[in-house]
């Protein structure tokens, strides 16, 4: 065939080679593994943070925690400390992704473009640093409509918020945009997934808080942090043993 | 585009069927760089099974028609050029699966 001969066969065969082709190309530039597994490493690392000395008592008085480390919340031991560690972590995490996307790029001969992914991350980091200043202010100005009309969300937030649990709804925002712009099954599933668990862990404090507390002791927020970590290391696992080599 | 041309166009797909694009290799360059941010012409090459010389000839096709562009860069001391579809090229590639959609429904219809 030369080179600017007309497409062999029928247009049915020229979809399922160029299907083949987008598919293959695709696969090639499939790298979520590195993120679910660094991410899932990172909250790791946060999850003895999460250990009370104590079992919760049934009212805990807020700490007061800098703006900045409000990522960690204001009800845990350690919340100030988690709370730095989680901006950095997000911050670091999002850029080591970025810094392996460019290296495998250049390596495999295909870009991913994931600037999207990590504008998310960051820009979702700062959103729940202002989202918690917002939930503050909606709480205690008890006179305002605005008050009025999210006050049935704004307590269940600050309750998510102040176990510490933010940091995973960022990193569960960024995964869900890398999802979409890898066009990947494999993390779309993994995020649901991530998210389910997110909420199940809520709904159960939601329901009944106390009888959380009651079977997991000082370990009840520990609990908390540990499933997500568990579906991001484990969803990082299978993505990274099933990846396929590039074309 | 006209309504007199879209009903050509309706009447007949293999009208929509643009030349640049309708060639196997062309086609499988759009579709491969329609999928990343930008690929690399040894990437290309092996995925399209294509010599230098050839993968050249169809990269200068697009390029002249204003469907890809290239990118000269560095990878360590090698050098590398990088494939990277237009906003043209993303709606030509798009039309051309589109009227080989509408051909082989029509052959099956």
């Amino acid at each position: 065939m030369s080179p600017d001969s007309v497409l062999p066969g029928s247009p049915a065969e020229m979809l399922a080679e160029l299907d083949t082709l987008r598919r293959r190309t695709r696969a090639a530039r499939h790298a979520h593994w590195l993120p679910l597994l660094l991410f899932g490493m990172l909250g790791a690392v946060a999850l003895p943070f999460y250990v009370m000395a104590e079992t919760p008592a049934e009212m805990m008085a807020p700490k007061q925690v800098p703006a900045l480390a409000r990522l960690g919340g204001d009800i845990l031991d350690q919340a100030a400390a988690l709370g730095w560690y989680w901006l950095a972590a997000l911050i670091a995490g999002y850029l080591v992704s970025l810094a392996w996307y460019r290296w495998r790029g250049r390596r495999v001969g295909l870009q991913s473009p994931v600037r999207g992914y990590v504008l998310a991350g960051l820009a979702g980091t700062v959103a729940a640093l202002l989202l918690m200043l917002m939930l503050d202010l909606l709480y205690n100005n008890v006179s305002g409509p605005v008050h009025d009309l999210t006050v049935w969300i704004t307590p269940e937030l600050m309750a998510v918020s102040g176990r510490g649990m933010f940091p995973h709804l960022v990193i569960g925002v960024g995964l869900a945009v890398l999802a979409g712009l890898e066009r990947s099954r494999a993390l779309t599933v993994t995020v649901l997934l991530y998210a389910a668990v997110l909420v199940l862990v809520s709904v159960a404090f939601h329901v009944d808080a106390y009888a959380v507390v009651d079977l997991l002791g000082r370990f009840t927020f520990f609990v908390a942090a540990l499933l997500p970590v568990v579906v991001l290391l484990a969803g990082g696992c299978a993505a990274a043993l099933l990846r396929r080599r590039p074309a | 585009m006209s309504d007199a041309e879209d009903a050509e166009r309706s009447a007949f797909p293999t009208n929509a069927l643009d030349d640049v694009v309708h060639q196997r290799h062309r086609l499988g360059i759009l579709t491969i760089a329609a999928e990343a941010e930008r690929v690399e012409v040894g990437y290309l090459r092996d995925a399209l099974e294509l010599t230098a010389g050839n993968l050249s000839r169809h990269l200068a096709v697009l390029e002249e028609a204003g469907l890809v562009h290239t990118e000269k860069g560095y990878h360590g001391r090698r050098p590398r050029t990088w494939v990277v579809i237009t906003p043209p090229g993303v709606a030509a590639l798009d039309a051309e699966l589109a009227a080989l959609q509408e051909l082989v429904r029509r052959r099956l219809g």
